[in-house]
């Protein structure tokens, strides 16, 4: 139980990244992109890439990977956020420009994310992938929890990003901005905010975040092309249990999704191992989030901290 | 030429359907000059195209001899044309001082100085300053939508019904404020509306109706023209 719950508390952690990524992203450019998944997948891709070519630089005690790691992942930022600023050149921005529906933008994000995968499968092909091969070791804590290095790590790097961009959009002039245009467009606009500003910085924070999330479930789990359209229901449903827009909502929704896929998954296995029934039950985690949503949407369909306002 | 803001045939709408015709206006600086006239008459439609965040469809905005016709709102507002819409006028999930700030927005300086300004104006947002804006009551929000308009020390502004929805004694309490604002800022104003009482500010009136001036004169030759009060305020009389 109390390992599941670590394991939820790092999926949960991943999703969390990613779901603040794109609720800021659904929030002020007023689509839900389907590419985002895949610019989950390219971060990892591009972590992985950039740890073959750079030299081994040795390994921190106690983790599988060492400051190659650490430096592949800033590039594979760096990279991902260029491609996300070329897709908005090429694609969204001249969308945007003949003003269509969120709707078409959806559709359009769609074609994107097919562009993007069928990328990397022709790139990398669709073969599994690990970052490293050495086993995770874990370390026995009390009240019988077990936790890897690579696992603290992830929790930690969570915890400092999620109050970093939490800490921009609250105290930075660009972050009220980013906050004024979700909050009321034309109002902003007319006081002098740069919509196109604000556009760019909202894909340059979702695509950062996109990034480290896939590289971090590269660490934990392993790389294969379709990794991030898998992990785009998860994220979904956390953006809409939490209220889209809604930062503190997408953190919520985000750890609520990971440690109840772990935690039910892991407790139905359990279950039927004792029962001798050999099925794996964690390729059923997305049915938890599946439904998630249903009961969000019948009961909350704003989100479970929408509150009418006075 | 001395006027602030010039107006020539203009003619916009939404999507197809044109609502304002061949509109002609002018504002000197320091000059209140108010819009009235009915419900669905196109006044808020007009202050969307001065500020920018309307196309028109066809004629001229001439601001201090700047040809500002469809240009950006962002571009408006930089050269000290701000606009209070009636509705959806403030940033109601942000604190009442983000909202200032965000009215602040072009300004590149300290602006510690100009909240003080509008918490003189007006005293019971300094007291609310971390409150969440859409938590206020409507009055509340109405002060801050000007409040917030008024950060950029706006040579022009444009106020869309800012008295809506108010009790009449904070109504009336509204106007004061709005032209101790002018008197205090030396700013002009074009301020919409639907109510006579309003007029008690302005030194000109336009009557727009179906989306087309129909009369223009003084406000005291307007309140005294027994006609176009039957016509089209049903002969009310002006308190």
């Amino acid at each position: 139980m109390a390992d599941l719950l670590v394991s939820g508390l790092v999926f949960g952690s991943i999703i969390t990244l990613g779901a603040i990524g794109l609720t800021l992203m659904s929030d002020i450019l007023g689509f839900f992109n389907f590419a985002y998944g895949e610019y989950f997948t390219l971060g990892a891709y591009i972590s992985f890439l950039f740890l073959q070519i750079l030299p081994n630089m040795g390994h921190f005690k106690g983790l599988s990977f060492g400051s190659s790691m650490i430096l592949a992942v800033f590039i594979s930022v760096g990279i991902t956020i260029i491609v996300i600023l070329l897709v908005d050149y090429l694609f969204f921005k001249p969308l945007r420009k003949m003003g269509v529906s969120s709707l078409f933008m959806a559709l359009a994000s769609l074609g994107i994310s097919f562009i993007i995968r069928a990328s990397i499968n022709i790139i990398w092909g669709p073969k599994v992938r690990y970052y490293s091969t050495a086993i995770q070791i874990s370390k026995e804590l009390p009240f019988g929890i077990h936790l890897k290095m690579e696992e603290l790590v992830i929790i930690i790097s969570t915890v400092v990003l999620v109050v970093s961009v939490f800490l921009f959009l609250k105290r930075t002039k660009m972050g009220k901005a980013m906050r004024a245009v979700s909050d009321n467009t034309t109002l902003a606009m007319a006081s002098g905010v740069d919509s196109n500003n604000v556009i760019m910085w909202t894909w340059i924070i979702s695509g950062g975040l996109a990034a480290i999330a896939g590289t971090f479930y590269g660490i934990q789990v392993q790389l294969r092309p379709t990794m991030g359209w898998e992990f785009l229901i998860p994220l979904f449903v956390a953006v809409i249990m939490g209220g889209i827009g809604n930062f503190w909502g997408a953190l919520v929704g985000g750890m609520i999704i990971g440690i109840s896929e772990e935690l039910i998954t892991g407790l139905i296995q359990n279950l039927l191992n004792s029962m001798s029934i050999t099925t794996d039950v964690s390729v059923y985690k997305p049915a938890v989030a599946f439904v998630f949503v249903i009961i969000i949407l019948l009961f909350k369909p704003y989100g479970i901290f929408a509150r009418k306002e006075g | 030429m001395n006027e602030i803001l010039s107006i020539t045939d203009i003619r916009a709408g939404y999507g197809a359907l044109d609502v304002i015709f061949n509109i002609k206006m002018n504002i000197k600086p320091g000059e209140i000059v108010a819009v009235i006239g009915p419900n669905g008459a196109g006044k808020s439609t007009l202050l969307k195209v001065i500020s920018g965040v309307l196309r028109s469809n066809k004629g001229k905005v001439t601001y201090k001899s700047k040809d500002i016709t469809n240009k950006s709102p962002q571009e408006i507002v930089k050269m000290g044309l701000s606009w209070v819409p009636q509705e959806n006028n403030i940033f109601s999930k942000m604190t009442v001082r983000e909202n200032l700030e965000i009215g602040a927005f072009i300004l590149d300086e300290n602006i510690d100085e100009r909240l003080d300004e509008v918490f003189l104006i007006f005293p019971q947002l300094k007291d609310r300053m971390d409150q969440i804006a859409g938590s206020l009551s409507g009055g509340q929000r109405q002060m801050l939508a000007i409040a917030r308009g008024l950060m950029i020390h706006p040579e022009l502004l444009l106020l869309d019904e800012p008295t809506a929805g108010l009790a009449p004694n904070l109504a009336h309490d509204m106007l004061i404020k709005i032209k101790n604002i002018t008197e205090k800022f030396g700013n002009a104003v074009l301020l919409v509306t639907q109510t006579l009482n309003a007029l008690e500010l302005s030194e000109r009136v336009y009557l727009l109706t179906a989306g087309e001036i129909k009369y223009e004169d003084t406000t005291d030759n307007f309140l005294n023209n027994q006609e176009i009060k039957e016509l089209y305020f049903g002969g009310i009389k002006h308190k």
